[in-house]
Formats: structure tokens, C-alpha cells, sequence
């Protein structure tokens, strides 16, 4: 039960990686799909600090707490979806909001996957096994 | 729940039932529903999970746009980024994982 604050961001991550064919090719993807990437990201990162927010749990905690374990993995997850994400924004800005290279694309999409296996870890899309 | 909270819930499940019915092909409404989730993003995760939804559908919409973004449309999305990035850093430190490379971190102690 004390980790189901972090199952909306079960429902974000992998928000990324559900890009439609449309706008990625083996070389290059949307500048659309790379700024929902972004968002997805940032709202990943949003509830994450929430999260981080949250008072310690202890033994007794009977309320919504925060694991140190979950944030332990979750932290450096996070700072390098972060350094990712600066290689999708930095790309965009050069490519002038064109079309950008899918690899810090997939690479982002990948840490989301990580991020998520975590989250799998700690049974967060099954609150109930307290 | 005060005002602003439901407010924001509102515009959230307003935008993101419309968004599908009408698209974001033009690039200023895709500029314009980046900025307003830029605003309204250090909100969200104390909506709760229809919020959450509700976003996830707003960014999926987004992707349908098929224009190049616009240099306003880039600098809501740095702005977004760097509030998020921002507060993420002040609350990890504050847990006890302080910036790597940042001077002056001493985790809980601040």
C-alpha cells in the first residue's frame, strides 16, 4: 500500500515508447513525437519529486510514504532519462524543431522501460500486496 | 480540494476529450496546450491518477501534429524541463542524493 502513490507514473512511462509508425523511421523521428517524449518525461520526473516528497516510511507507517529503496533506484534512473532528455531537447534546437536522430530518442524510451521494470520491482501496479 | 485543483482537473479533461475531435495540426495549438502543461505540470502528481490519464492522452494527441516546432514551442518545452528538473533535484537532495558534481550538497541537512 505505501507505494501506490507511484502507480500513475505506471500509467506515464512508457507513454514515450507508444509512438505510433507514423512518425518514426529507422534513422529519424517527429519533432512531435520527440516534445511528447519530453512531456511524458517531464510528468515522469513531476510525480517522481512528488514521490521524494513523501515522509519516510517506517515500521509503523500505515499512510502513503516513501520507500528509501524505491527512491534509491529510482533517483539515478531518473537523472539519466534526465541526461537523455537533454539530447532529445538539444537535438531538437539544432535540427530547428525538425525532424531529430531517433538514437537519444530510443535511449530515452529505453530508461523509460528501466524506470519502469523498477517500479514492476516494487509492485507498484499491484498496491495491494502490502 | 481548493479551487485551482479543480480547476486545472477540469481544463485537463476538457482538453484531453477534445484534443482527439479536433487534433493539434497546426503548430500554434500544439505551442499552446506545451505551454499550458508546462503551467500546469508541477500540479499534476497531487491530482491523482485520472489526471495523470488524462495528460497521457493530451501528449498522445500531441503527436499527431505534423509540424516542425516553433522556436516558442522549443523554449516552453526547455522551461518545462528545467522547473521539472529543478524540483526534482530539491527533493532528491533533500532525501539524501544530492546533485552529482553540485558543491555544497549535504543531502537532508538544508
Amino acid at each position: 500500500m505505501k507505494l501506490a502513490f507511484l502507480a500513475p507514473l505506471a500509467l506515464v512511462i512508457g507513454l514515450a515508447g507508444c509512438a505510433g509508425s507514423g512518425g518514426i523511421s529507422s534513422s529519424t523521428v517527429n519533432p512531435n513525437y520527440a516534445s511528447a517524449a519530453l512531456s511524458a518525461f517531464a510528468l515522469v520526473q513531476s510525480t517522481a519529486t512528488a514521490y521524494l516528497n513523501l515522509p519516510p516510511c517506517t515500521g509503523a507507517s500505515t499512510s502513503i510514504c516513501r520507500n528509501q529503496s524505491a527512491a534509491a533506484q529510482i533517483i539515478p534512473l531518473i537523472r539519466s532519462a534526465r541526461a537523455a532528455a537533454a539530447q532529445v531537447d538539444t537535438a531538437l534546437h539544432v535540427s530547428n524543431g525538425g525532424p531529430i536522430d531517433v538514437t537519444p530518442y530510443n535511449t530515452l524510451n529505453g530508461l523509460v522501460t528501466l524506470l519502469q521494470s523498477v517500479y514492476a520491482n516494487y509492485s507498484i501496479s499491484s498496491p495491494k500486496g502490502n | 480540494m481548493d479551487a485551482t485543483i479543480i480547476a486545472i482537473q477540469a481544463a485537463l479533461s476538457l482538453i484531453a476529450s477534445i484534443l482527439p475531435e479536433f487534433g493539434v495540426a497546426s503548430s500554434s495549438a500544439a505551442g499552446k496546450v506545451i505551454a499550458w502543461l508546462e503551467g500546469v505540470m508541477p500540479s499534476i502528481a497531487s491530482l491523482g491518477q485520472a489526471a495523470v490519464a488524462d495528460v497521457q492522452s493530451i501528449i498522445a494527441s500531441l503527436q499527431n501534429s505534423s509540424a516542425n516546432l516553433t522556436a516558442a514551442q522549443l523554449s516552453s518545452l526547455d522551461a518545462m524541463l528545467a522547473q521539472s528538473n529543478a524540483a526534482f533535484e530539491a527533493a532528491a537532495t533533500a532525501d539524501g542524493f544530492p546533485t552529482p558534481g553540485a558543491t555544497g550538497a549535504t543531502g537532508a541537512s538544508s
